[in-house]
């Protein structure tokens, strides 16, 4: 490896590590902000249906997050990506639905 | 390497995939079908959970009042944490670092533990209001405990990436790789079973 690609990649794996900091804390205060609001079985049925969407929004960016960087599927062949993200994205949504029509 | 590479092809330590980073599959192609189905068998259990659950809200409800939010943000915030100790782990060994590799599988390791620690804690509170006709806390017990047990095969799975970091003739790349993979894995369940038995 040459001198200049090895300083190349010392920048992007240096790069990378801001990355996964920056997910770190991003995950870390969604989860804060969304168990400080979260839905109580006490409220109004249409306040806690709207809350209940946002926890789902919520969760699915945080495990998108965790799966794209953490899990590395941002440099996977694009069936993996589409794969795992698309299973992802239909959990969420199948569970919010359930909870609507029940 | 190129998507055509074989996707278990080891990379020497000190390598890094950013030389040229085309797709590639990280850690390896069979961990990622094992995750991948674990993925959809959890989503399986959410499901039918969320199905029995909307048969008698109100009765999962008041069982499920007695769980406190703050311990399942405690709990996210120890494997999140983790995940963020292991994904730096990966980018120490492809550094060629092994060393501060092995201390940071360490630290996500003992995050690892602390939120079994916590799961420990709350089991024993939960335990107080167990009752064979409570679905809530059948579930709760089942879900988590599903979750709990791929924990420790995560934190087997750390163990192994520190075995292998440890060892200079071996210290495979990939294999780091896989082994925090499953633990990422771990961190995403948790993210639902959160959601599901604590928030919705």
């Amino acid at each position: 490896m040459t001198t200049q690609a090895a300083s190349h990649n010392l920048t992007v794996l240096a790069k990378d590590r801001r990355i996964a900091f920056t997910v770190w804390i991003t995950v870390s205060l969604i989860t804060i902000a969304g168990g400080h609001f979260a839905p109580s079985h006490d409220s109004g049925a249409n306040h806690r249906n709207v809350l209940v969407a946002v926890v789902v929004l919520l969760g699915f960016l945080k495990s998108l997050l965790i799966a794209h960087h953490y899990m590395d599927l941002r440099h996977a062949p694009r069936w993996l990506q589409l794969s795992t993200q698309g299973w992802l994205a239909v959990l969420w949504l199948t569970l919010l639905v359930i909870y609507y029509v029940t | 390497m190129n998507a055509a590479a074989p996707a278990t092809a080891a990379l020497p330590l000190g390598h890094s995939d950013s030389v040229a980073r085309g797709r590639r599959i990280p850690g390896d192609g069979h961990m990622w079908f094992m995750v991948l189905g674990d993925l959809i068998i959890f989503g399986l259990y959410f499901i039918v959970y969320m199905i029995n659950r909307g048969m008698s809200p109100e009765a999962y409800a008041s069982t499920q009042r007695l769980l406190n939010v703050d311990i399942g943000v405690v709990n996210t915030i120890a494997l999140v944490t983790s995940s963020f100790f292991a994904a730096l782990a990966v980018l120490s060994t492809k550094q060629g670092a092994p060393k501060t590799a092995v201390r940071l599988l360490y630290a996500a390791g003992a995050c690892g533990l602390l939120f079994m620690l916590i799961k420990a804690y709350e089991w024993h509170h939960m335990a107080q209001y167990a009752s064979i006709h409570d679905q809530f806390l059948s579930y709760y017990y089942v879900l988590t405990g599903c979750h709990l047990f791929h924990v420790t095969v995560g934190l087997t799975a750390l163990g192994v990436a520190v075995r292998e970091l440890r060892n200079p003739r071996k210290q495979r790349i990939e294999i780091v790789e896989q082994c925090t993979l499953f633990w990422h894995m771990v961190d995403v369940i948790w993210l639902f079973v959160f959601a599901v038995l604590y928030l919705m």
